[in-house]
């Protein structure tokens, strides 16, 4: 099967940069003026202007402020990243190492929380939330990006550590390492790239996560909202202002994409080893 | 096990054992329990059996008998369990046929890690900007969907697709269809390197033609893959929300909403939280079914 058509390579990547055409033209828009963008903004027969003001306006819009958004984003998504995979990391370790008596339930209950969508649990959390005084902030958003992201974390890394030879912990213990040091002087180390993989896919699904910061900070001031959150609020009632709207998707989007982009080789690694069926 | 291990062990388990059990695992029973509870606003009142699941199964956002049944001749909006059922069962295989071709043909495609990033690229598009770049594309005046429209000389069609209650879930659908097919993409790379070459070579000596090689071969040795991609787009056609939710927040008329959508819309601007639990609690059992079928099926390889 070595052999390969001069047209199926060519259609394959005819079909790969089509794929990608509506992004293309999201950010053609964002660098054009409106009047312009609603000519199309693939027309370049009447003259392309470039017009900039747009990404200005979408940083400072008063009901929606963008660079707001793109600060709370990165307040809320760091340590909704570091909290999982550092919870994951020590649970992984135990399940992987010592197999107490609770674990076989405790991975089915983590198993059921990989699978079931965690949309179901908006109205009790929403509650809960309020009643311990944690309505409307942050934390709280944090809090169950954290907890969502836990279950597959967990069993990504109890695989990972299954692989990782004994003999390591082993060793370590003959030289009198402790539990501490075992964990972040040797165990660490031996896992760096699969954390960097992790926290590549739990920082990009943090930062564009939508229904949690909508459920906890919608009703507060828009300062506090996140940069995604802001989108739909932009979107006018009936006329669209598409300049507007392509530079604030811009912004939005830039940092996960940049992220996803130079780390893409880590994405995909954490991907793959994360849908393998344990 | 001594005694210090076993300290060890829940002191190590202790912070996940917290957030898995108070922020996923108390909500989830909570749910399940209060869906069977009558309620006033946000404040839980007596228990009243199936009365909100009866309440609805009446309610023509959750499943329209009447246009259904009269389904040629009148349109959606359907309810939105149809909506959900008809985008699982059309996005599903949809996104495994495409991921399948993209993985056969970039598979030995010069350049082919550059070609993967940008099949992969829509991926890490946030949600709600997807919804917008669905609508950009489908907009009458902006959209480069009709202008192709007009070039081929179907100008006459040229509309704001999403504002079609007709089309409008087909078109969202195929969205969803857009970002996933990376994923699923992912899944076939990892399970075409796991068949040998050889296999294929053997095969091609016998007189195997290439079509014959990849129905009877390539397809079958594909199981794992095959499950594991409907598996995660079946959990995925479960979630949507936020597409939904900023291309067209479910409308026009409904047309586009999804048990997602209809859950948020009746718990924080209906504020019937009975019949939100309800859909909540229906949602945690066809997860519960799911994660059980995905124990047993990896229990049996």
């Amino acid at each position: 099967m070595s052999k390969r058509s001069v047209l199926g390579t060519t259609l394959t990547w005819v079909l790969a940069v089509i794929w990608i055409i509506p992004l293309i033209g999201l950010f053609a828009a964002s660098l054009r003026p409106f009047e312009e963008i609603v000519r199309g903004w693939w027309v370049v027969a009447d003259g392309v202007t470039l017009d900039l003001t747009s990404y200005w306006r979408a940083l400072t819009f008063r009901s929606a402020p963008i660079y707001h958004g793109l600060i709370n984003s990165l307040m809320i998504t760091v340590p909704s990243t570091i909290i999982p995979i550092a919870v994951a990391f020590l649970a992984g370790y135990v399940l992987s190492r010592y197999h107490p008596w609770y674990s076989t339930a405790f991975m089915g209950i983590l198993i059921l929380f990989i699978v079931m969508p965690s949309e179901a649990l908006i109205i009790p959390l929403f509650n809960t939330f309020n009643d311990i005084g944690l309505g409307g902030t942050q934390t709280a958003v944090v809090l169950v990006n954290s907890a969502r992201a836990v279950p597959w974390i967990t069993v990504f890394m109890l695989n990972y550590f299954n692989r990782v030879p004994r003999v390591f912990d082993e060793v370590a213990i003959i030289d009198g390492a402790s539990y501490a040091t075992i964990l972040t002087r040797v165990m660490v180390p031996l896992c760096v790239p699969a954390l960097i993989s992790l926290a590549v896919l739990q920082f990009v699904s943090a930062w564009n996560t939508f229904i949690w910061p909508l459920i906890f900070l919608q009703p507060t001031s828009p300062r506090n909202w996140t940069a995604v959150q802001m989108i739909p609020a932009l979107r006018g009632a009936e006329v669209v202002d598409w300049s507007l709207l392509s530079s604030a998707s811009i912004l939005v989007m830039v940092i996960p994409v940049i992220v996803f982009i130079t780390l893409h080789k880590y994405y995909v690694k954490g991907l793959v080893a994360g849908n393998e069926p344990h | 096990m001594t005694k210090r291990i076993q300290y060890r062990c829940l002191l190590s388990l202790l912070p996940a054992f917290v957030l898995v059990g108070g922020v996923l695992l108390y909500p989830a029973f909570s749910t399940i329990v209060h869906s069977f509870f009558q309620w006033d606003g946000f404040t839980r009142e007596g228990f009243v059996g199936f009365e909100n699941y009866r309440a609805l199964f009446g309610d023509r956002g959750f499943i329209n008998f009447r246009n259904i049944s009269k389904f040629p001749e009148i349109g959606p909006p359907f309810g939105a369990l149809v909506h959900s059922l008809i985008w699982t069962v059309l996005f599903v295989p949809t996104t495994m046929v495409n991921g399948l071709a993209f993985a056969t043909w970039t598979r030995t495609l010069p350049g082919k890690r550059v070609a993967k990033v940008l099949f992969l690229l829509p991926l890490s598009v946030p949600m709600v900007v997807v919804g917008m770049v669905v609508y950009f594309v489908v907009d009458a005046r902006a959209g480069l969907f009709n202008a192709v429209l007009r070039t081929a000389g179907y100008g006459h069609l040229v509309q704001t697709w999403t504002n079609n209650p007709n089309l409008v879930l087909l078109i969202l659908i195929a969205g969803s269809v857009w970002i996933f097919s990376g994923l699923t993409m992912l899944v076939y790379s990892a399970g075409l390197e796991t068949i040998p070459d050889s296999v294929a070579e053997a095969a091609e000596i016998d007189g195997a033609t290439r079509g014959q090689i990849f129905r009877h071969i390539t397809l079958p040795l594909l199981r794992t893959s095959h499950r594991t991609a409907g598996i995660l787009m079946t959990i995925w056609s479960l979630k949507v929300f936020d597409l939904v939710y900023s291309a067209t927040l479910g409308g026009p008329g409904q047309s586009s909403s999804v048990l997602g959508i209809l859950l948020y819309s009746k718990s924080f601007y209906q504020l019937r939280i009975g019949q939100g639990l309800a859909i909540a609690a229906i949602l945690t059992l066809i997860g519960v079914t799911l994660s059980v079928l995905m124990l047993v099926r990896s229990h049996k390889d």
